[in-house]
């Protein structure tokens, strides 16, 4: 190899890297960096943040303070660490939400609560760490708030009411956002805009049109403030007879070819082993043929005898 | 035939037909080397089926999406082959083709062989392979799956009995040739059930024979109808087809004759069977070939042609991938020279000759099998959902080394079974060619 082309390739690895090793700067926005967690951390966020971390974390991190991460490149820190425990919650907040690399992204696989839990966790293991004030002591002392929810079938609408605590009484919580949502199949359907709570920590929404209900009418109604960032994931489920009344079996209820071995349609149930005896009988009258052939062979020598 | 030889003649011609389809009979010393070469090879491949069973089936190249690599094409491809048994003894004998009789024994022995084998092939594709039973205790009734494995038990079965059943008095006439070794010829005695060759023992004979021919035929046709519906009842796009069920069929149909082709060849040339396979019968087989590779070939434009002029959203991709994507190399390659060229050189009589219809069979198995791999593989390449945030092995199948040698595996048991059963027993019927050449009753006179 020529001198020259040995040292563009050394050059080459060298840039990249600079550019693309672990040792680049993971900066992180400004704003996002002061950033607060929500509530004061309670020893029951740590204990499902473990479990979060167990699940989605360990893989690659390890132990903490064990220093037996996954090999990667970069290298997946050990979150007990010095390094990690300098950074501000918002940064690592903003870290695990976005992810860089190999680092997953846990936008969509983690709430903004649950990410708060796991920092809960993360920041047991370091020692000098202050929590900062929450983002919520403002409004209501760190705590969160609690909804509730009538179904008012005169009005053909659902009022929700939104309560923070004050110094041990509840006060109504104004200006919370509120969205409401009917449970489906497959997920949660959207009722109407989400609104914003008055004076008395009311919302009043109309009831869905035409929505198919179980048998009695019923439907799964739930309340969720919007602003999970600020108040943590707030909900309230209620089974309201604010539906049409619908009787469709199942799926699986009835016969079918898609259902369990047991429920198979009639014509297979009959059909196959039907087949199946014709053809093993067929195949058992030759063997009674071949019977015969050894029987009237046997008749043949035994006359000659 | 009229009978017009005297006894004499008849005696000198029914010693020679004898000693000729006698003589390759035996355990001899290429036998022995053949057999051990095979072993050996099949060793290295148990070996990567060891790999496969500590390690899983991770080993080969099938991943979340594309799940059913080349094990399932093989399985299609055996099942196809082992379809051959049928189309010679039931469909060509029940009509009355008597030249059919030197080559219905071969094409049966390897029916015997393809489908044995293939349940094993299915076997190859199962990570925990000691879980099969489940397929029984949990299988439901209502599944192609549970068809499937109780149609292929069953081909396996009357293949079995129609290799038997037409051995029998062969059988007979073997027990009594002292140039065999004793223990063969107890065998030999214990399996021709005290056959005398009586007229009444032949009129049982022919009609057991004859019940068997019929019932094949339906379970033949289910055998790879079934298969076929293990793809084509899914919605899946190059699946979700109502005439994948002929289509599979006359496929088989084109693979069979090629291997049966290859057999004769073989057969003819190491067991010097000039006077019997002849060139007359390779004529013949040549215009089956050109009639099922015709059929096929219809069926595979159909196959294309209709989806191709709606072109679908997904259908397209699919379409595309296949005729000028990833995959056109293959596609092209399989339909020229496994269908297109073979047919068009088979019209010609020049080429219906042993040598040249051995290399074009060799041509319409490699096709066969690779148009297997294209019936699989491709659709599984284009989910119905969209793939995000996986391995680049997740998107395009790769068939790893194991893969292949797991495969191969099942080629050498097809092998080891042919050249087993080809060497205890008289490739070709003895008494049915004594028939032929007109020794009314060659028991009496041997
Ligand atoms: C697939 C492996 C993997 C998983 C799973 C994973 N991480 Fe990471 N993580 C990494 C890697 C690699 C880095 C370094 C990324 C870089 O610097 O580009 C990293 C970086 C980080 C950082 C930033 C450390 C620093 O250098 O500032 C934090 C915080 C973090 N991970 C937390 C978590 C948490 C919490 C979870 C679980 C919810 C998690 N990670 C799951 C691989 C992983």
């Amino acid at each position: 190899m020529k001198k020259g082309t040995f040292i563009s390739i050394i050059a080459l690895i060298s840039i990249n890297t600079v550019l693309f090793g672990q040792d680049t700067l993971w900066s992180v926005p400004e704003d996002q960096l002061s950033k607060a967690a929500p509530v004061m951390f309670t020893g029951e966020m740590q204990k499902a943040g473990e479990d979060i971390y167990a699940k989605n974390c360990k893989s690659c991190h390890g132990d903490m303070g064990q220093g037996n991460m996954a090999k990667l490149n970069p290298l997946p820190k050990d979150l007990s660490s010095l390094a990690v425990s300098k950074q501000t919650d918002g940064a690592l907040h903003y870290k695990i939400t976005n992810g860089r690399g190999l680092m997953p992204v846990f936008k969509n696989t983690l709430s903004g609560a649950q990410i708060w839990e796991v920092i809960s966790y993360i920041r047991k293991y370091h020692k000098d760490y202050k929590q900062p004030e929450p983002s919520m002591v403002a409004a209501f002392g760190g705590k969160t708030i609690t909804l509730t929810m009538d179904y008012l079938p005169d009005l053909k609408g659902f009022k929700i009411i939104a309560l923070g605590k004050e110094k041990d009484a509840d006060v109504p919580a104004e200006g919370v956002e509120i969205a409401l949502f009917v449970k489906r199949y497959f997920g949660l359907l959207k009722i109407d805009d989400s609104k914003v709570t008055d004076k008395q920590g009311e919302v009043f929404f109309n009831e869905p049109a035409k929505l198919p209900g179980d048998k009695e009418g019923n439907l799964q109604v739930i309340a969720k403030v919007v602003d999970t960032e600020k108040y943590g994931d707030v909900a309230y489920t209620k089974e309201v007879a604010a539906g049409i009344p619908t009787e469709k079996p199942s799926l699986t209820e009835n016969r079918a070819i898609w259902n369990v071995g047991r429920k198979a349609p009639w014509w297979v149930t009959v059909a196959y082993p039907l087949t199946v005896l014709a053809v093993l009988g067929t195949i058992g009258y030759i063997i009674l043929l071949l019977k015969k052939i050894y029987l009237s062979g046997k008749e043949q020598s035994d006359n000659l005898n | 035939m009229e009978n017009h030889f005297t006894l004499e003649q008849q005696k000198e011609s029914l010693h020679k037909i004898t000693s000729d389809l006698i003589k390759p009979i035996g355990i001899n010393r290429s036998f022995h080397l053949w057999m051990g070469f095979l072993t050996l090879a099949l060793l290295g491949c148990l070996y990567a089926y060891y790999l496969q069973l500590r390690d899983g089936l991770g080993v080969a190249g099938i991943r979340d999406y594309v799940s059913w690599g080349m094990y399932i094409a093989n399985f299609v491809f055996f099942v196809a082959s082992s379809l051959i048994g049928m189309l010679i003894t039931a469909v060509l004998g029940l009509s009355g083709a008597k030249w059919i009789s030197p080559i219905a024994r071969i094409s049966e022995i390897i029916a015997i062989g393809f489908a044995a084998i293939a349940g094993l092939v299915i076997v190859s594709d199962m990570g925990r392979p000691e879980r099969l039973i489940n397929v029984f205790i949990y299988g439901r009734i209502q599944s192609p799956i549970l068809w499937d494995v109780t149609v292929v038990t069953t081909y396996v079965l009357i293949s079995l009995i129609l290799l038997y059943l037409p051995l029998i008095p062969d059988l007979a006439m073997l027990s009594r040739n002292q140039t065999l070794p004793k223990w063969l010829r107890k065998a030999y005695e214990l399996l021709s059930i005290n056959w005398k060759g009586t007229a009444s023992q032949y009129e049982i004979l022919h009609k057991a024979i004859k019940i068997m021919a019929i019932l094949i035929i339906p379970v033949a046709l289910a055998i790879h109808t079934v298969t076929s519906w293990l793809f084509a009842s899914t919605a899946r796009v190059g699946w979700d087809s109502t005439i994948f069920g002929p289509y599979f069929v006359t496929g088989a149909f084109v693979a069979g004759t090629g291997f049966l082709i290859i057999a004769m060849y073989f057969f003819r040339k190491n067991y010097k069977l000039h006077d019997y396979i002849t060139e007359l019968h390779f004529d013949k087989i040549g215009k089956i070939l050109v009639l099922v590779s015709l059929v096929y070939l219809y069926f595979n434009i159909n196959e294309f042609l209709v989806p191709g002029y709606k072109m679908k959203s997904h259908e397209a991709v699919h379409l595309r991938e296949l005729m000028a994507g990833n995959h056109a190399w293959l596609f092209w390659g399989v339909q020229i020279f496994g269908l297109i060229l073979p047919i068009v050189l088979l019209l010609f009589k020049k080429m219906r000759k042993p040598l040249p219809m051995f290399i074009i069979s060799i041509f319409i198995v490699i096709g066969s099998w690779f148009k297997r791999y294209l019936i699989v593989v491709p659709t599984q390449e284009h989910p119905f959902l969209p793939i995000q945030n996986v391995p680049d092995n997740f998107i395009y199948y790769q068939p790893t080394l194991i893969e292949g040698l797991i495969t191969m595996a099942s080629f050498i048991l097809v092998l080891m079974i042919v050249t087993i059963l080809s060497k205890v027993f008289p490739i070709i019927p003895i008494w049915e060619t004594a028939h032929e050449k007109g020794i009314h009753e060659p028991e009496k006179l041997s």
